[in-house]
């Protein structure tokens, strides 16, 4: 009976913990880009797409673009992957990664969109590994 | 009178029926039991209308009424009469208004097998219909548009596929079917009667349960087959949304076995049909009231009914957990003894962790939220959800496993563990097997070798209870297909491998044995039928494939389309990524087409490598633009950055001067184009030789999913295992009382049959 009841408790505690810090370890916060670049782990920021800057490395299948942030600061963000279908539409794109050498990094992107009806669209797009 | 109208009054007379139902059976609850009847009269015409407004509207779809802004903003004429079934549930609306429909037509199953709980759980039940009356009476699906459009904007290519016309109907029985339980269970609390709820709600947990799973697993082929990122779940917040209520049904399921078999967890049952439904209207809430917006790939739009989904999912939070805590001290069930490992403690373990996985997806989900009152709102990486769920899928593997030799009760220790012998023997040999052909990640071999054990044990006991009591293997057959469905989710996504291919026509890549070649596309990049044209070629087997590849005007952008070759072993996941033609101005000599980005190692001699364009300049005064292409420039002694400068004129005229590379060559732009980027390149001088090069060039992603067919088989085997257990828990349910024998409710004093537990 009360083994019973160390064993179930001992299961939760130790899941709780365990939840706990994983959760603290993923959670991405959003950050400013001078943030991002300090930031050692990873993070999600947000800015307006400066057009003239996006290029496509056909060969490593890497997408560049360059983000400004309402501040007018510049990003450069690097985007193993598909270019989003709606990318050039985009008001607003939001990257989650990491900054490596020079240029963020980005696993995922949620591009936002006008939409004609609903006002903004977000869809959302994964890097490959 | 015009149809808005028309559609507003027929919603407005479900709001009133719904009322007046509601009403009825209050004073039902109380003692004019003769109100009874009109509580059922009641709903059954505001069934009628519940349901009569859902089918107005796909009339309304159908009949192309794009005055209504509902129905402008998702289909369009030349939207194919099937695919106005996905238009109806493809807002917000729309899936309100089905999750009415489902809600009213269960009701009237519920209503005619709850014996003495009819006035009290109706009353509950009906609560969930009048929110949601509220919500589509405030944005009306029928409101018509401020500007009228004489076509509508059309529907989303991604939803016009066939599992998205089956995919919400039944989610959204899964969630109308949630709302049950907890009815009865709020029915139960006010009459102090802790017992026999169980028997009532008990099908209709493992029908919710059972339709959610299903639902959920749709969603998941849908993204496999349409989205073509490789995978089928994706962590996002409305697949948690499915997530969180499916999981509460079934700890909600394992619960009430150990009330029905041992009378024991009286309480937590309650909690978690609460929770369960709780967790539908929080998903709601997440989903739909724009909260979420900055962290999901669906597009939440804020109605202005937040107001309302906060309300709602404040009421049924206070009205469920205070119930529940008034009560529970009156609530007392019978406290365990004997042995440990037992079936009942390996059932409450069980319980133990799939609420540990509901609760961690809950926090994942809510990590936004619960964030932002600390500062920054975060959002978790999905790592958090992987890195959570490893040792919950071991420990429920492990578990899954146990159950048949602790369901044989009159067994002795010695012969459960001669009966496990075989499966686990059988287990060993196929997790080393597994384990040499290179299925090696980190802790996965042990969870390997307990999901095998899982399926084989499960599989003995199946065939045992399928031959003496049919009606009884629900569960095994369940569990079967649990122990599959862990399976696929290892070996497709763990050992899932990807390789990108650059292909030009006539050109062969290799990826995991297999020789693709690119044959060229078919048909116009602006039809939907547009696909890339591969061979593929493996063991001397040749077949076709054909990923989709076009521009959608709906999304602006080009759609992809994945071709999936499915096989038993794995599925051969082919995905497009990017497709660059060249302008047809290439016949001239010295005429060369970059895509973005696009590096040519030899071009005349020349590396050149197109970055992109400087910012257009425009002069208002001359009347033109220009633009300028970055060419990245190696060879011939030179290295660095040409700008070749195109001007366009507003005659038309084009001018392209040439910009000196290096020994006499030069380099101009004549034409660019801006989606997808691309330019065409003229060059000029002693070094320029005409090539034949080919420059219809894509590159592909093919990834391998390794058994990942063992999720679509073992889903079905949830499912009719699922569909077994409901059949057998309706079974329990007191006789039906239709055609209701209406003088004898009104005029009978006696209190109605009593529900009996066996």
């Amino acid at each position: 009976m009360k083994a019973r009841y160390i064993i179930a408790l001992v299961i939760i505690i130790g899941f709780a913990v365990y939840g706990a810090v994983s959760l603290k370890t993923s959670l991405t916060p959003y950050v400013s880009f001078a943030e991002a670049k300090s930031s050692p782990q990873t993070v999600q920021v947000m800015g307006e797409l400066e057009k003239s800057a996006t290029r496509y490395d056909t060969t490593a299948g890497l997408l560049y673009f360059t983000l400004k942030d309402k501040h007018g600061d510049l990003l450069e963000v690097s985007y193993k992957g598909i270019r989003p279908g709606n990318f050039d539409q985009a008001t607003q794109i939001v990257a989650i990664g990491d900054y490596k050498e020079k240029v963020f990094e980005a696993d995922q992107l949620l591009v936002k969109c006008p939409s004609k009806y609903q006002g903004e669209e977000v869809q959302s797009y994964k890097a490959e590994k | 009178m015009n149809v808005s109208l028309f559609g507003n009054l027929v919603l407005g007379a479900a709001l009133t029926f719904c009322v007046l139902s509601i009403t009825s059976y209050c004073y039902a609850w109380g003692q004019a039991k003769g109100t009874l009847v009109w509580g059922r009269r009641f709903y059954w015409v505001s069934t009628i209308f519940s349901v009569g407004s859902l089918v107005y509207l796909f009339f309304l779809f159908v009949t192309k009424h794009y005055e209504i802004t509902y129905v402008a903003e998702y289909s369009s004429s030349d939207l194919p009469f099937h695919y106005l079934f996905a238009s109806v549930w493809a807002g917000q609306q729309g899936s309100f208004l089905l999750w009415l429909g489902w809600s009213a037509i269960l009701g009237l199953f519920m209503q005619k097998r709850l014996g003495e709980y009819e006035e009290r759980g109706m009353f509950f039940y009906l609560l969930v219909q009048l929110f949601l009356l509220f919500i589509l009476v405030k944005r009306s699906p029928f409101a018509l548009a401020a500007t009228p459009m004489a076509d509508g904007r059309g529907l989303n290519p991604l939803l016009q596929d066939y599992w998205m016309v089956i995919h919400p109907p039944v989610m959204f029985l899964g969630f109308a079917a949630m709302a049950i339980p907890f009815a009865l269970a709020m029915a139960a609390l006010t009459r102090r009667e802790y017992k026999n709820w169980v028997t009532a709600a008990f099908p209709w947990v493992n029908f919710g349960r059972m339709v959610l799973g299903t639902a959920i697993i749709m969603g998941g082929f849908w993204a496999y087959k349409v989205l073509g990122w490789g995978g089928y779940w994706g962590w996002d917040p409305v697949e948690n949304a499915s997530l969180m209520p499916f999981l509460g049904a079934l700890a909600l399921t394992h619960g009430f076995l150990i009330q029905k078999n041992k009378g024991s967890l009286p309480k937590t049952n309650f909690f978690l049909a609460v929770t369960a439904f709780l967790l539908v209207v929080y998903g709601t809430f997440l989903t739909r009231s724009g909260v979420l917006a900055d962290f999901s790939v669906h597009s939440f739009v804020d109605l202005g009914i937040n107001g309302f989904l906060v309300l709602f999912l404040l009421t049924f939070i206070v009205v469920g957990y205070g119930m529940l805590f008034w009560r529970a001290r009156e609530i007392k069930g019978p406290v365990y003894s004997g042995p440990i490992v037992n079936q009942d403690f390996n059932v409450l373990l069980m319980i133990l962790f799939i609420s540990l996985s509901a609760f961690m997806v809950l926090l994942g989900t809510s990590s936004p939220l619960i964030t932002r009152l600390f500062g920054q709102p975060s959002n978790v990486e999905i790592s958090y959800y992987v890195k959570t769920h490893l040792p919950i899928g071991i420990a429920i593997a492990f578990l899954v496993g146990l159950s048949p030799y602790l369901f044989w009760r009159s067994a002795t220790p010695y012969e459960k563990i001669r009966k496990a012998l075989w499966p686990a023997i059988l287990a060993l040999v196929c997790a080393v097997l597994t384990f040499a052909v290179g299925f090696r990640e980190g802790i996965y071999p042990l969870f390997h070798f307990l999901t095998f054990f899982a399926l084989f044990s499960n599989v003995v006991i199946f065939f045992r209870s399928a031959t003496s009591r049919p009606v009884n293997s629900g569960g095994h057959l369940s569990h079967i297909g649990v122990s599959m469905l862990l399976a696929g989710f290892i070996f497709s996504s763990v050992y899932s491998q990807e390789k990108r291919l650059n292909l030009t026509i006539g050109e062969k890549g290799e990826a995991f044995g297999y020789t693709l070649a690119y044959k060229g596309t078919e048909g116009d990049l602006k039809q939907t039928e547009n696909a890339l044209i591969f061979t593929v070629e493996h063991k001397g087997e040749k077949t076709e494939a054909r990923p989709r590849f076009y521009w959608s005007d709906y999304s602006q952008g080009y759609m992809r389309k994945p071709a999936i070759q499915k096989g038993i072993m794995y599925d051969l996941y082919i995905s497009p990524i990017n497709h660059s033609r060249a302008s047809e101005a290439t016949s001239e000599p010295g005429m060369l087409a970059f895509a973005d980005g696009e590096t040519k190692e030899d071009a005349f001699g020349y590396k050149i490598t197109f970055k992109g364009f400087t910012e257009p300049k425009m002069n208002p005064a001359a009347g033109e633009v220009s633009i300028a292409a970055l060419l990245e420039v190696a060879g011939y002694g030179v290295s660095g950055v040409r700008k070749p400068v195109l001007t366009i004129k507003n005659s038309g005229e084009r001018v392209s001067p040439p910009v000196e590379l290096s020994n006499g060559n030069t380099v101009a732009l004549i034409d660019a184009r801006p989606d997808p980027r691309q330019v065409a390149l003229k060059f000029a001088g002693p070094s320029v030789v005409p090539t034949a090069a080919s420059q219809d060039l894509v590159s592909i992603e093919v990834s391998k999913k390794p058994l990942i067919i063992l999720v679509w088989l073992g889903t079905f085997l949830v499912t009719i295992g699922g569909i077994i257990s409901v059949i057998r828990r309706s079974k329990e349910l007191p006789p039906s009382k239709f055609p209701i024998d209406l003088t004898k409710a009104e005029t009978s004093s006696e209190p109605p049959k009593v529900l009996t537990t066996k």
